[in-house]
């Protein structure tokens, strides 16, 4: 029976590893918890997050760490940025890398060229008094010291028709150039715009590739005494990552060395030790394994919240092992398996509600725990007990009555009354009890943030939370429309609404446009005669401009240029960045720079349903809000599923009530705790008021126990020493920096110790009678 | 040959430096002790694609702080603030609007040629160029060859003129075949 039990086991955890190993590792793409698209407007939202150029924009800064006396340091800085330019390019996953030196190479400057005078509009077609204008301009340029760099095309370009061409894409207008490429306003830094090709919240892909970047940068020669600062949405999220990592391992090893120090203490046997952990274990195993069987992989979040929800796991064998006094493991277990299982479905029926959510991530946090705690029960029950056959515990009954006797009981309705406040101030609190400002959530540092905010102005990069979306049926379409809303924006530029935009009609009009434009353009003999007269007086030399003639003349035969033309350029990539065609239309992206009245943006929309702004900030606060609200909805479903089942159970209205009551009030109370704290109420809260009504339910149940005083001695010990696990677990979890975490570990801590008060004060008031009562020497 | 003849030989050497004193050390000494100040000039600009020269007047200003000035009067007002590797313009009435240029590794000892020279800063010249000093002390020409790849892609050469501390003309050559004298008027 034991040997069948123990290879039935080992059967399927060899089963269930194999599972979790041939799947794909867990993903850290976040756009997985989000919904699948209820509106148009989310579904843009959630495609913008997995591939805006703008969440993939990395915005670099070098600086000097070690000043060199004698050499020049803007130029060892110059030098640092070309390096670091040059090494970016190469990387595989790096996109358009800009740092104000070279933005193109002589073979696609060339190409532009050729088409200048489709890709940009020609002043007033080319007229005389633009000519005079433009000729004037250039004979100041020959005047000034340090001509510009186009100068040299003065014969063929004498309107310097490309100077305007793709200014704000290809970084015109940006910050201002020192030896050659892009410094901070103090001069002390040299900038550099890197966009990452991998999709911005795919953190595993990111990871390497800004590692890389970082290291490869320090190896490099130029680099020596110089430091590098990256700022932007990817390596932010890779920081608060590396961070919660770091810390959730410090922490859960020192914790797990606390609980492993008080079962030795309290069992005085390393084999209980070992084994309290097998539970666990076994429903990380199996969770896992279920998840993987229905979703295909696991996604990071599910398993580090997945495992808070587990907590709930470490009581069983505490449990087990505190009801095996005088008798076998087996005994026991058979003993409290009602009480157990009964927890068990419960708490799997809080969390079953997940399953039904339209998140992807709550319904694998559902899958997970459920699974979990399945495992988890048949390991208490069936596993541990096949395992230590002559397993005997030693005395820890006086703990659980001189700690938990039954003096406590009887008082539910002071616990209701609690519970009735708390709900009252709650409900006053109103809107105010939610964080709604999710950066409240990030560990990144202040002074981080602000250094990003810093650069994105010096850099003129766009803001990282508003963007225009145009859909269309077709790419043509889509680049009609941003021009469309040129004049537009012009406005908002003008009045201060908006610093700047990008759009991918500044790299490549539309072909009408384009065609628009070499119709406008003037007959040879007729620019000729006006070029003579425009230049009357000038200094110019007779014929010098005869190549613009002949340009002219080429350029309105000249096919539209398309972007197959620009495969292979850099403006190929800044294009597929902005201009996305996929099934059933395009898509055109206008990040937006500067934006200083964000409510000024809510008129362009007028007359435009092709139009979307999106506010990514208040979009993925609604988005969080949302799936916080789906959740409460859930769980409070599974509550109500939960308490028929009690009622089917126990089949007494007074034992439901001293069964679920406890929770319910516990929860409540802890919110309004953490409120009156000053603490806002996030997702993550949330997660562990979750786990606080299972804890809290198998408290109750366990208190709700018939036992004979013995036997009530041992429950009550046990449940105790459940309790001081779980405070020591999360208790150091509430020290911990980062705001998660923090969350977490002190919703635990403060509601752990209150379940469990309340479990005892509801319970039913059976005092033992003197002589039946237990030796407590 | 004996001992004596390699002391001959030596002294005979160092004649020419005993007889002047003059050398880049002294000129640079020369200009750095040279009041800052404003002083007037006249600009001609020949460039390949210009039948006339352009002609321009002004005056060259030259801040205690080491900033560099050029004040135009003629043939119109503005004036060019250089930095030590960029150009500030302001016309009346208009923002001032900051020039670059995207060849920029050449740009710094362009200014360097100006600037270095005009405060007397022979460590920064000579970070930038070749020099080559002929005449002597009452009649100079300090003649510049920039020394890397990048400036050499923007100008062939930089010849300065002078008189003791003052000097007289800058000949800037430029690859593009642009040149341009500017004389400098007296203090």
């Amino acid at each position: 029976m034991r040997r069948q039990r123990l290879g039935l086991a080992l059967l399927l955890a060899g089963l269930m590893v194999w599972v979790v190993l041939r799947a794909p590792p867990p993903t850290a793409d976040l756009t997985q918890f989000l919904p699948h698209g209820a509106t148009e407007a989310q579904q843009l939202l959630v495609g913008e997050l997995r591939e805006s150029p703008v969440a993939r924009l990395l915005l670099a800064r070098i600086r000097l760490s070690t000043p060199s006396p004698g050499e020049d340091d803007g130029a060892r800085l110059a030098a640092a940025s070309r390096a670091l330019a040059a090494l970016a390019r190469q990387l595989p996953a790096a996109g358009s890398v800009l740092n104000g030196d070279q933005l193109l190479s002589p073979e696609t400057t060339g190409l532009l060229f050729r088409y200048r005078y489709l890709l940009t509009d020609p002043a007033h077609h080319l007229d005389e008094a633009a000519l005079r204008q433009a000729l004037q301009q250039r004979l100041r340029e020959l005047a000034a010291p340090l001509g510009p760099p186009d100068r040299q095309r003065l014969p063929a370009d004498p309107t310097a028709a490309l100077r305007d061409y793709g200014v704000g894409l290809l970084g015109r207008n940006g910050p201002q150039r020192r030896y050659g490429v892009w410094f901070n306003r103090a001069g002390n830094g040299a900038l550099l715009l890197i966009e990452s090709r991998l999709p911005a919240f795919d953190l595993d892909a990111q990871a390497p590739f800004v590692h890389t970047l970082q290291q490869r940068f320090q190896a490099l020669p130029e680099a020596v005494g110089c430091e590098l600062t990256l700022t932007g949405p990817v390596p932010f999220a890779l920081e608060s990552r590396s961070r919660i990592q770091g810390q959730v391992g410090l922490l859960s090893a020192i914790a797990s060395l606390g609980v492993a120090l008080l079962l030795l203490l309290l069992f005085r046997s390393w084999a209980v030790v070992l084994l309290a952990a097998l539970p666990l274990l076994a429903a990380v195993v199996v969770g896992m394994a279920a998840v993987v069987v229905a979703f295909g992989a696991i996604h990071g979040i599910t398993l580090a919240f997945g495992i808070t929800l587990l907590g709930i796991a470490v009581d069983y064998p505490i449990h087990l092992f505190s009801h095996a006094r005088g008798r076998t493991l087996e005994a026991a277990a058979a003993a409290i398996w009602p009480t157990l299982l009964l927890g068990g479905i419960t708490s799997a029926i809080g969390f079953s509600a997940l399953l039904l959510s339209g998140f992807g991530g709550l319904a694998q946090l559902g899958l997970f725990a459920i699974a979990g705690i399945g495992a988890a029960l048949a390991a208490t029950r069936w596993l541990l007990p096949a395992l230590l056959p002559h397993f005997a515990t030693p005395a820890i009954t006086p703990l659980g009555s001189r700690w938990m006797g039954a003096r406590w009981g009887g008082r539910g309705v002071w616990v209701a009354l609690l519970a009735l406040l708390a709900t009252l101030y709650l409900i006053s609190r109103g809107a105010g009890l939610w964080e709604v400002e999710l950066a409240h959530l990030s560990p990144i540092s202040a002074e981080r943030k602000a250094e990003d905010g810093q650069l994105r102005q010096e850099l003129g990069a766009p803001d990282a939370r508003h963007l225009l979306v145009i859909t269309a049926a077709d790419q043509e379409t889509a680049l009609e429309r941003a021009e469309q809303l040129g004049p537009a924006l012009a406005a908002l530029i003008a009045n201060g609404a908006i610093a700047g935009y990008q759009s991918p009609a500044q790299l490549l009009p539309s072909r009408a446009t384009q065609r628009a434009r070499q119709a406008h353009l003037p007959a040879a003999e007729q620019l000729a005669e006006r070029l003579q007269r425009a230049s009357a007086g000038l200094p110019f030399k007779a014929g010098l401009f005869a190549p613009f003639l002949a340009d002219v003349a080429a350029s309105r035969q000249l096919p539209p240029l398309t972007q197959e033309v620009l495969v292979g350029t850099p403006l190929a990539l800044r294009l597929e960045a902005l201009l996305r065609v996929r099934e059933g239309g395009a898509l055109a992206l206008l990040p937006l720079i500067g934006v200083a009245q964000p409510q000024a943006l809510a008129q362009l929309g007028d007359g435009r349903p092709w139009l979307h702004r999106v506010d990514l900030a208040a979009a993925s606060a609604e988005l969080v809000n949302d799936y916080r609200d789906e959740a409460l909805r859930l769980v409070a479903l599974g509550l109500l599923v939960t308490v028929l089942l009690l009622w089917g159970v126990l089949r007494e209205g007074r034992r439901v009530v001293r069964v679920v009551l406890p929770p319910l009030a516990t929860v409540l109370v802890t919110a309004a705790l953490l409120s009156v704290g000053g603490v806002r109420l996030s997702l993550f809260h949330l997660s562990a008021l979750l786990l606080l009504i299972g804890l809290g339910l198998d408290y109750a149940l366990f208190f709700d126990r018939p036992d004979p005083p013995a036997e009530r001695a041992a429950t009550r010990g046990a449940l105790l020493i459940c309790n001081l696990s779980t405070l020591l677990v999360f208790g150091l979890l509430a020290g911990a920096a980062a705001p998660v975490l923090r969350a977490i570990g002190l919703t635990l801590a403060i509601g752990a110790p209150i379940g469990l008060i309340f479990a005892a004060l509801v319970a039913h008031n059976s005092r033992p009678s003197p002589e039946t009562r237990p030796d407590i020497s | 040959m004996g001992r004596w003849s390699l002391l001959l030989l030596g002294v005979l050497y160092s004649l020419p430096l005993l007889a002047s004193e003059w050398g880049l050390e002294p000129l640079m000494r020369a200009l750095a002790a040279t009041p800052s100040g404003a002083i007037p000039f006249r600009e001609e600009r020949h460039s390949p694609f210009l039948a006339a020269p352009l002609v321009s007047r002004g005056q060259l200003i030259r801040e205690a702080d080491g900033r560099l000035g050029k004040r135009l009067s003629e043939p119109e007002p503005v004036t060019f603030w250089i930095d030590s590797e960029s150009v500030q313009v302001e016309r009346p009435g208009e923002p001032p609007q900051q020039l670059t240029a995207t060849d920029g590794a050449g740009v710094a000892a362009l200014i360097a040629g100006f600037r270095a020279t005009l405060a007397g800063d022979r460590a920064t010249l000579e970070r930038h160029y070749e020099l080559q000093l002929a005449g002597g002390q009452e009649g100079w020409r300090l003649t510049l060859v920039p020394r890397d790849g990048d400036a050499r892609q923007l100008i062939d050469r930089l010849t300065v003129e002078g008189r003791g501390g003052w000097i007289t003309s800058f000949t800037l050559e430029e690859a593009s075949g642009e040149v341009s004298r500017m004389e400098l008027g007296g203090p």
